[in-house]
C-alpha cells in the first residue's frame, strides 16, 4: 500500500489524537478509540484499521490511567482490531450518498462491535483468572451495557461526519 | 413488502445485541438479589474487620456486630473513626481512618477475604453491603501494587 503525503499526515494525525483520548483520564468504558478505529477502516481500508486499533490499544495496555493490562493485551489488541476491519469491511460496501440508514448502519455496528469487543477481552480475564466465563461476563454487565449504549450513540451520530471529513480533508 | 439482505443483517445485529445484552444483565440482577438476600435473612450478624495502617501495626475486629443491611463503611464507623466524601454516582472516598489520612502516594483502599483469597473492593464502602461471617480488610497501601506483589500478606483471622 503506497500513501500519498496527505494520507499519512492525516493517518498519523488520527493515530496520535486516538492514542492522547485513550490516555487522557475518562469514565470508565466511554471512549473514542473505537469510533477512529472504525472510520479509519472505513476510509484507509481494512488492514490500516486493524493497525491502528491494534497499535492504540498496544501502547493502551502500558500507559493506560486504569492500570496495567497485563497479559489481557493481546485480547485488547485483537478486539479493537476487528472493529478497524469490520470498518475497512462495511466501508466498501458505502455508496457517497449520505442517507438517514447510514446513521443507523453505523449505530448497530457500533453497539455490535463493542459487545464483541467487550466479549473478547472479558473472555481474556476469565481465562487469566482461572474463573467461569459466565460469571465474568455477568460481574462486568454494568460495564459492558454502559460501553454498548455509549458507543452506539458515538457510532449513530459521528460516523458518517467524521468519514466525511476525512474524506473531503483527503479531497475525495 | 420484501426486505433487503442488508436491513435484514442489520436488524438481525440489532436483535442479537438487545438478547445478549438482557441475558447479561439479567443474570446480573439475578446473582445481586441471591447476594442481597442470603446476606440479609437474619437481622443481627457478625464480621471481621482489620485495619493495617500500613507502618506495621494491625488492628483486628473479630466478630463485629452488625445488623443486616450494613455497609461495610457503617460497620468500619462502628469500630473507627472515619473521615470521608461523599461522591456523586460513585460513593464514599474514604479521607481518612483513625486519623491516618491519604496522602500522594498512599491511600485506604478496602479488601475482601474469598475463595479466591484477598480480592480488592470493586465498589466504594457505602456501596457494599456486609454478610454473615465476612472478613474485610483495611489496608493504608501505595495503590495496591504492595498487595499484589504479596509484600504485605495477611491471613483471615
Amino acid at each position: 500500500m503506497r500513501f500519498q503525503t496527505r494520507q499519512l499526515a492525516l493517518f498519523c494525525a488520527l493515530a496520535a489524537a486516538s492514542v492522547g483520548i485513550q490516555l487522557a483520564p475518562r469514565p470508565p468504558n466511554i471512549e473514542f478509540t473505537s469510533l477512529i478505529t472504525f472510520t479509519v477502516g472505513i476510509v484507509f481500508g481494512w488492514y490500516m484499521g486493524a493497525l491502528l486499533g491494534g497499535f492504540v490499544m498496544f501502547v493502551n495496555g502500558f500507559l493506560s490511567p486504569w492500570g496495567l493490562a497485563g497479559w489481557n493485551l493481546p485480547f485488547q489488541v485483537v478486539g479493537m482490531s476487528i472493529i478497524g476491519w469490520v470498518g475497512g469491511v462495511y466501508g466498501k460496501t458505502l455508496k457517497k450518498e449520505v442517507s438517514a440508514g447510514l446513521f443507523i448502519e453505523a449505530a448497530v455496528l457500533g453497539s455490535f462491535l463493542t459487545l464483541v469487543y467487550d466479549l473478547i477481552t472479558n473472555v481474556g480475564v476469565a481465562l487469566l483468572a482461572e474463573k467461569a466465563i459466565v460469571g465474568v461476563l455477568i460481574f462486568g454487565a454494568a460495564f459492558s451495557l454502559l460501553h454498548v449504549a455509549s458507543n452506539t450513540v458515538l457510532f449513530g451520530f459521528a460516523t458518517v461526519p467524521v468519514v466525511n471529513a476525512i474524506r473531503k480533508s483527503l479531497g475525495r | 413488502m420484501s426486505i433487503g439482505k442488508r436491513t435484514f443483517l442489520f436488524v438481525t445485529l440489532a436483535l442479537l445485541v438487545w438478547s445478549v445484552l438482557a441475558s447479561l444483565i439479567a443474570g446480573y440482577y439475578y446473582y445481586q438479589y441471591n447476594d442481597l438476600f442470603s446476606k440479609t435473612h437474619k437481622p443481627i450478624i457478625h464480621v471481621n474487620l482489620g485495619i493495617n495502617y500500613g507502618n506495621g501495626t494491625v488492628q483486628w475486629f473479630n466478630q463485629t456486630k452488625a445488623r443486616a443491611g450494613d455497609t461495610f463503611l457503617d460497620v468500619t464507623m462502628l469500630i473507627a473513626t472515619v473521615n470521608y466524601t461523599s461522591t456523586p454516582g460513585v460513593g464514599a472516598w474514604i479521607n481518612s481512618i483513625n486519623n491516618v489520612t491519604n496522602t500522594l502516594t498512599k491511600y485506604w483502599y478496602w479488601w475482601l477475604w474469598t475463595a479466591f483469597g484477598w480480592v480488592e473492593g470493586q465498589v466504594a464502602a457505602d456501596r457494599y453491603i456486609v454478610g454473615d461471617d465476612e472478613t474485610y480488610y483495611w489496608y493504608y497501601e501505595a495503590y495496591y501494587f504492595e498487595f499484589e506483589t504479596g509484600k504485605v500478606k495477611p491471613t483471615p483471622p
